[in-house]
């Protein structure tokens, strides 16, 4: 006999793995995945119905070897959107970053020299830096051009990260369809 | 002795396709059933990616079966395609296994051929 709190503590268990297993099912055609996530839900289910949960979700092994499975049974690779997403996301914050540094260091270079204004480019960003004794100020301007490079800068890192050559189509024979 | 997961891969998809022959099963207890007739090592996480595409190719078919003991089962059940497909699998599967046999069994022979010493052919004759 289960009591609330253990109950309670298996659905967690449960909801936790499915949600480690759609992280890793996210290259997964999409329909498909929605499929796939009701169908693993039902059998969790009933093997917890038949077995209990301490032994349900052992006998999958882990999320993301379930979903190598899963992907190696589709025959053909996937691209990768949520890892594309963290790539540009890591890029974007290192620009950011490193556009950051590069003001405030002007500024600084700017106050040491006992103050004044300069008008900078960085990353086809404009930057315009005012430092001195009396304070310190920055401004910065996007032009359509420095927009559209950091634009193709995010959108080739995302490319990369998702491996979404992968989405290109190509014939891949069912292993029953292919001659002897 | 430990099984190579490689040598069971390939003959796994059959392998379900003549259990859900016999009798149709809902995920589980297909692996249970696998692990009842010897597989012991096998896990649910092996079987479902396996019962899923055998399903996307038309092989196996579904139907929902409620269930007095919690949700209701996924009920797997071959299609006509699935009993050709297993027909061919078995009598591939009796062919390899002749000839795998056959070559595992074969008596030594007692005359090996042994490699003859490299000549130096570069060499100038005297």
């Amino acid at each position: 006999m289960t009591t609330p709190l253990e109950r309670r503590q298996d659905r967690v268990r449960r909801e936790w793995y499915l949600l480690r297993f759609d992280m890793a099912m996210q290259g997964y055609p999409s329909a498909a995945r929605k499929a796939l996530h009701d169908e693993l839900r039902a059998e969790i289910e009933a093997a917890t119905a038949d077995v209990g949960p301490s032994r349900a979700l052992p006998q999958l092994g882990s999320p993301r070897g379930l979903a190598d499975a899963y992907y190696a049974e589709l025959g053909r690779p996937c691209p990768r959107p949520l890892d594309g997403a963290v790539v540009a996301a890591l890029v974007g914050f290192a620009i950011a970053l490193s556009w950051l540094s590069y003001a405030l260091g002007s500024i600084d270079t700017l106050g040491v020299q006992g103050g004044g204004t300069a008008e900078l480019s960085f990353l086809a960003v404009e930057l315009t830096t005012r430092g001195g004794p009396g304070g310190m100020g920055l401004e910065s301007s996007f032009s359509w051009p420095s927009l559209m490079l950091l634009m193709t800068v995010l959108a080739g890192a995302f490319a990369l990260g998702s491996r979404s050559w992968r989405a290109l189509p190509t014939f891949h024979p069912r292993p029953h369809e292919e001659h002897p | 002795m430990a099984r190579d997961p490689q040598l069971l891969k390939g003959v796994l998809p059959m392998l379900v396709l003549r259990i859900l022959a016999r009798q149709e099963s809902y995920g589980y207890e297909l692996v249970t059933r696998l692990q009842a007739a010897g597989l012991q090592d096998i896990a649910a996480g092996t079987v479902y990616p396996i019962l899923s595409r055998l399903e996307r190719e038309g092989l196996i078919t579904s139907r929902l079966v409620p269930s007095t003991s919690g949700p209701a089962r996924k009920y797997y059940l071959l299609t006509a395609a699935g009993e050709d497909h297993l027909e061919n699998a078995v009598a591939g599967w009796h062919t390899l296994s002749a000839t795998v046999t056959q070559v595992l069994e074969r008596p030594p022979t007692a005359a090996r051929v042994t490699a003859a010493p490299p000549t130096d052919t570069t060499r100038d004759q005297p």
